[in-house]
């Protein structure tokens, strides 16, 4: 392999011109792929956040009771014939009850990072005269916090060492029913309960449904409001990969039994866009590499032609046809490390740049205007994936060149 | 007597074989070259000169007949151990010289070590350099080609066809595109190296006076190779 990788040195030093093309054809692709999946994915990271952030990626509830058959129920009389039709029945509160061995068996199943046994309802906000109809989850906020995400949104006051007296709502929620940290409110539940809060927290989850309908109690608060004892109404879990929750459902659903939702199911329009931009990634990726093969296939071939009687002497020398081969891969090889490298560089440097570019977001905070994900792996898979479209590009022109008769190419002198 | 370095009994060699553009070009050709003769082969062209030498050198295979070369039998030889004998055995010169336009003239020289694997030896280098030396090219080491004459780069076609200490040494119109007064230098360092290397040598040539020079001359006619008087000065 020395005298191959000698020559095909040689060769590349020879042309700086040609080298210098096919480096950097390799080295825009790298750019390409590495930019475009940092910025994607760093846009979907954003998007993953805004939409699903404060959302549980399956919600664990209790299996409703099967409808029973009218003759199950009717006492059975000789000459009497009972007819029914079973359908669905109407929505009846249903609790799950000793909820931390559900958690110790939901723990089990793979991938699941967090479970937070919640207490969820609906419920009217009074303040003054004005009532706001909305979703009260009560949990304990440490758990629920790595559920929801709130402390991140928090806008003001305070949410993990929430009181039993106390909740935290949405700045649109708040500004609609005009209150403020420290104001005091009625919740009043479906059950009739009634229960005075004072606001400790404000978020702001970027989420419109969130932000103006929902309300974040303790467990113990929620449990009082909807009159559940210590018996809770769903476990929320949240899974190392969000888009694993339709498997980790189904397969909760099948071994336990219980009613399981995914946030795929409830988003499957966000799904459906999110896989449509995962493809769009994956195709300009594909078509970059694409472009810089048949670049440096087409450049490897013209300087197999060029090289022809070279070729001819080399074999008329005692080289191998393999040998010959290895030169041409070799400069496929060289061609795509050191375009790799610099395709790598450049991407960093272009990440870094566009990372650094800050925008003003709500509440006086900042953002990225490019949420550019860093993944280091990202550069490796590209380099990875641009040396083996290289290497594959240069198999045609190396074996063209390998199968060169060297008496034809003499004799065409 | 001594083992022959090349010894070929009715080579045929024929092109599209089979078809309307059927061409034979060898149509039995016996040789023997014993080690140190110096041959020459002259012929018109079309005769099957260098079709001779592509099949003597292992370059191509004969449709029919048998080559020896140094003892071993060419036929039958997978394509990697063809390439061993054209690198251990052979060593070729063409009209034009060849040169790898890319390497130094003692990188060229040294090419038929190098392809073996590994970085030639001290003593190798060395051999190549003493060569280099009597051709009257020590101070054309590390030029390219293109910064050498076509004499001197044809010395160093020569010095490159002997680097790896070849049996058997082709050249094909050596001279042919030098003029006379260069082709006659290269002529006088091919004697004198094969000679003192013990080198059996097959030159094809169209110049009489060189071909006169040689130990035997042979005749290349219609595909067939015969022994001729070698023309001597004042023919």
């Amino acid at each position: 392999m020395r005298f191959e990788a000698y020559v095909a040195a040689r060769y590349l030093r020879a042309s700086p011109g040609q080298t210098f093309l096919t480096v950097g054809a390799v080295a825009i692709a790298v750019t390409v792929v590495v930019f475009i999946n940092s910025l994607i994915g760093g846009l979907q990271i954003r998007l993953l956040r805004d939409n699903i952030g404060s959302l549980p990626h399956v919600t664990v509830r209790p299996a409703p009771p099967d409808p029973v058959p009218l003759q199950d129920v009717l006492p059975a009389e000789p000459g009497t014939v009972h007819t029914s039709r079973i359908q669905k029945l109407s929505e009846i509160r249903r609790d799950l009850e000793n909820p931390e061995k559900v958690v110790a068996q939901l723990s089990l199943f793979e991938g699941v990072t967090a479970l937070s046994p919640a207490v969820r309802g609906q419920a009217f906000l009074l303040r003054g005269s004005r009532r706001f109809g909305v979703t009260v989850s009560g949990a304990d906020p440490p758990r629920q916090e790595r559920i929801v995400g709130l402390q991140d949104d928090l806008v003001a006051g305070r949410w993990l060492d929430l009181g039993p007296d106390e909740l935290v709502l949405g700045f649109r929620l708040a500004g609609d029913a005009g209150v403020g940290l420290g104001d005091r409110v009625r919740l009043v539940s479906a059950e009739g309960v009634t229960e005075v809060f004072r606001v400790a927290g404000i978020f702001d989850t970027g989420s419109n449904a969130v932000d103006q309908g929902q309300v974040f109690l303790t467990l113990r608060a929620a449990q009082a409001l909807f009159r559940t004892g210590r018996n809770v109404s769903s476990i929320q879990m949240k899974l190392r990969e969000p888009f694993q929750a339709d498997r980790v459902a189904l397969s909760i659903r099948s071994s336990l039994g219980y009613e399981v939702d995914s946030w795929m199911q409830e988003q499957a329009m966000f799904v459906n866009g999110f896989r449509a931009q995962d493809q769009s990634r994956m195709m300009i990726s594909f078509f970059s590499l694409l472009a810089s093969a048949f670049g440096i296939a087409s450049v490897l071939i013209v300087s197999v032609v060029r090289k022809s009687r070279e070729i001819g002497i080399l074999k008329s020398m005692g080289t191998r046809d393999r040998q010959i081969m290895g030169i041409f891969t070799l400069q496929g090889l060289f061609v795509s490390l050191l375009g790799s490298a610099v395709g790598c560089g450049a991407a960093w440097l272009l990440l870094d740049f566009l990372s650094g570019i800050r925008q003003v977001a709500r509440f006086g905070k900042t953002d990225q205007l490019f949420p550019v994900s860093f993944d280091p792996s990202l550069f490796l898979y590209a380099a990875g994936a641009a040396i083996l479209s290289t290497m594959l590009a240069s198999l045609l022109p190396a074996r063209r060149a390998a199968s060169m008769n060297p008496v034809e190419v003499l004799r065409g002198e | 007597m001594s083992e022959p370095v090349v010894e070929a009994r009715g080579l045929v060699q024929i092109y599209e074989a089979g078809t309307t553009r059927e061409v034979r070009v060898l149509r039995g050709v016996d040789l023997r070259v014993l080690p140190g003769e110096f041959l020459s082969v002259v012929g018109q062209s079309g005769s099957g000169k260098s079709t001779l030498l592509n099949v003597l050198g292992a370059l191509d295979v004969p449709t029919s007949g048998t080559v020896r070369i140094d003892g071993i039998d060419l036929a039958g030889l997978a394509p990697d151990e063809l390439a061993d004998v054209r690198n251990r055995k052979v060593g070729f010169i063409f009209q034009f010289h060849h040169l790898l336009g890319e390497f130094t003239c003692l990188e060229n020289t040294l090419m038929p070590l190098f392809l073996r694997g590994g970085t030639p030896s001290k003593a190798e280098v060395g051999r190549v350099k003493e060569l280099l030396e009597r051709v009257e090219l020590s101070d054309q080491l590390h030029k390219r080609p293109s910064q050498m004459s076509g004499g001197q780069q044809q010395r160093a076609a020569v010095v490159r066809a002997m680097a790896a200490s070849p049996r058997l040494v082709l050249a094909d119109e050596p001279t042919g595109n030098l003029d006379s007064r260069s082709g006659a230098r290269v002529f006088e360092v091919l004697r004198d190296v094969a000679r003192q290397e013990g080198v059996a040598f097959l030159m094809v040539t169209h110049d009489q006076r060189l071909a006169g020079q040689a130990d035997r001359c042979l005749r290349m006619e219609d595909g067939l190779l015969s022994e001729t008087a070698c023309p001597r000065p004042g023919d």
